[in-house]
């Protein structure tokens, strides 16, 4: 193992996460979150998720998406449940009912304008909620009419990504609209009462961080339930392939950031990240940064998190939605 | 060889030599060559990780044991351990291999992973799938558990 993957499983907090870490502990105390949802099959030496589908992703849209993204291509679709009409996605349900499952994940690949088309959908979403199923929509762009939808539908939590900088959203995206036009869907979702669990994706712009902490800031004047942290995963074929993502002491700064900027919302490391050494270190910045928990942690990481003095727990729902159902 | 298929996608189909031995849960491959057993990450196993991003393996020298971890790798849908078929000690890895563990995904049999000075050979070998028969009968069990859990997409 590399000297500095060592170095960051010592159980010691850098002078500069000291506020975050205290913070931390004061507003949530000392549980550590673990999640492992049904995207991947999941075990290290101290969890593994179930056989069985629990917590599934499902894409309205198949395997298409209209932005192609620069690091995506709509490769992320392929790994999910794909539902191309309501009455499929109702059907998803029922099977995943009779399987034991308690959750699903909803997004789809986006339309030319950012948007996912989820407007058929929400009756069929109601009829989840009605199956008892925790739901989580990860929305695209969204108007008023879809977020009032979204919330009349019951679901759970809104995932939104995000972006912060002009330049990122036409070169990664390939988007024509602007920051304006993310931080109002999140506003509209906020206001229409549903909860909600931006993501930030740091380094999304070709592995640069650029517009992270105007990201943050945009979501800090809305009221969310939780704050998401991704970190840019390019895909195998796909223009960024080769794109180095940010280090995980960059990324760490944009923690301490966040920490600091929200100190009583629940902050989380989500799915996406690189894999290996760097997600070693980044998890482990994570948790001596004071973030509330991790999406399927690196090997080693629970273990960590005890000898800080912290309590793991585990949960195989979305990690967005920590502190409602079992976590 | 023993072909296994799912259904009519080009891609639901998979090679398994019948001459290899396999660890039925893990999918790795074992081949006997001169009193050594290579291993490596039979077609469908590559298949169900999807694109491999990251593999660590223990080192040469250290002592493995059948049914426990002798590596790990990660994908866009799988964490999780590579379990050994046999007991032994890992003699060589191919390095090339674990630094681009997306060569598995391109040649998954010539991509061998870690070659292992077996312990207990044959008592090991007893249970594992072996010939066609034996192949294809795992395989069918394999397919029906996947297909329960809606993990195959292949018509």
């Amino acid at each position: 193992m590399p000297p500095e993957v060592i170095d960051s499983l010592v159980p010691v907090i850098p002078e500069s996460f000291k506020n975050g870490w205290d913070s931390a502990r004061e507003n949530f105390g000392d549980e550590a979150y673990f999640y492992a949802p049904s995207l991947k099959h999941y075990e290290t030496s101290g969890f593994k998720n179930s056989s069985q589908p629990f917590f599934i992703p499902v894409s309205i849209t198949g395997h298409d998406c209209h932005l192609k993204c620069e690091h995506c291509r709509g490769k992320i679709l392929e790994t999910m449940y794909s539902a191309r009409s309501p009455g499929q996605l109702v059907e998803i349900g029922l099977k995943l009912k009779k399987q034991g499952g308690e959750g699903l994940l909803i997004s789809g690949g986006a339309l030319a304008d950012g948007t996912v088309p989820l407007h058929d959908y929400l009756g069929a979403i109601r009829e989840l909620k009605q199956l008892g199923f925790q739901v989580a929509v990860h929305t695209g762009l969204v108007d008023e009419r879809l977020a009032h939808g979204l919330a009349g539908a019951g679901v759970d939590i809104a995932m939104i990504d995000i972006i912060g900088a002009e330049e990122t959203i036409r070169r990664v995206y390939h988007l024509r609209t602007g920051v304006a036009d993310f931080e109002n869907s999140l506003r509209y979702l906020s206001e229409s009462g549903v909860k909600t669990a931006p993501h930030v994706v740091i380094g999304l712009d070709h592995g640069r961080v650029v517009g992270e902490t105007k990201a943050l800031e945009m979501i800090s004047r809305h009221d969310i339930w939780s704050l998401v942290l991704v970190v840019l995963t390019s895909h195998h074929g796909t223009p960024m392939q080769d794109v180095i993502p940010p280090s995980p002491e960059e990324i760490a700064e944009i923690f301490v950031s966040a920490r600091g900027m929200f100190p009583a919302t629940p902050i989380l490391l989500g799915c996406a990240r690189p894999f290996g050494d760097h997600k070693v270190r980044t998890d482990a910045l994570a948790l001596k940064a004071g973030l509330n928990g991790i999406a399927y942690p690196a090997e080693g990481i629970p273990e960590l998190a005890v000898e800080l003095g912290l309590r793991p727990v585990f949960s195989e729902q979305c990690c967005s939605l920590i502190y409602q159902g079992n976590t | 060889m023993a072909l296994i298929t799912a259904g009519s996608k080009e891609e639901c189909k998979w090679d398994m030599p019948d001459d290899f031995y396999y660890h039925k849960k893990d999918h790795v491959w074992a081949k006997l060559e001169d009193g050594l057993v290579r291993m490596g990450l039979d077609a469908f196993g590559q298949w169900a990780a999807g694109d491999l991003a990251q593999m660590r393996t223990f080192p040469v020298g250290r002592a493995i044991r059948k049914d426990h971890a002798f590596g790990n790798i990660e994908s866009g849908k799988f964490i999780g351990p590579m379990r050994s078929p046999v007991s032994g000690t890992i003699k060589e890895v191919n390095t090339e291999v674990v630094t681009n563990p997306a060569k598995v995904n391109e040649d998954n049999y010539g991509n061998w992973i870690v070659l292992v000075e077996p312990s207990d050979l044959e008592s090991d070998l007893a249970d594992l799938p072996h010939g066609e028969a034996g192949i294809q009968a795992w395989m069918e069990e394999e397919l029906n558990s996947f297909k329960e859990k809606d993990l195959l997409n292949c018509d």
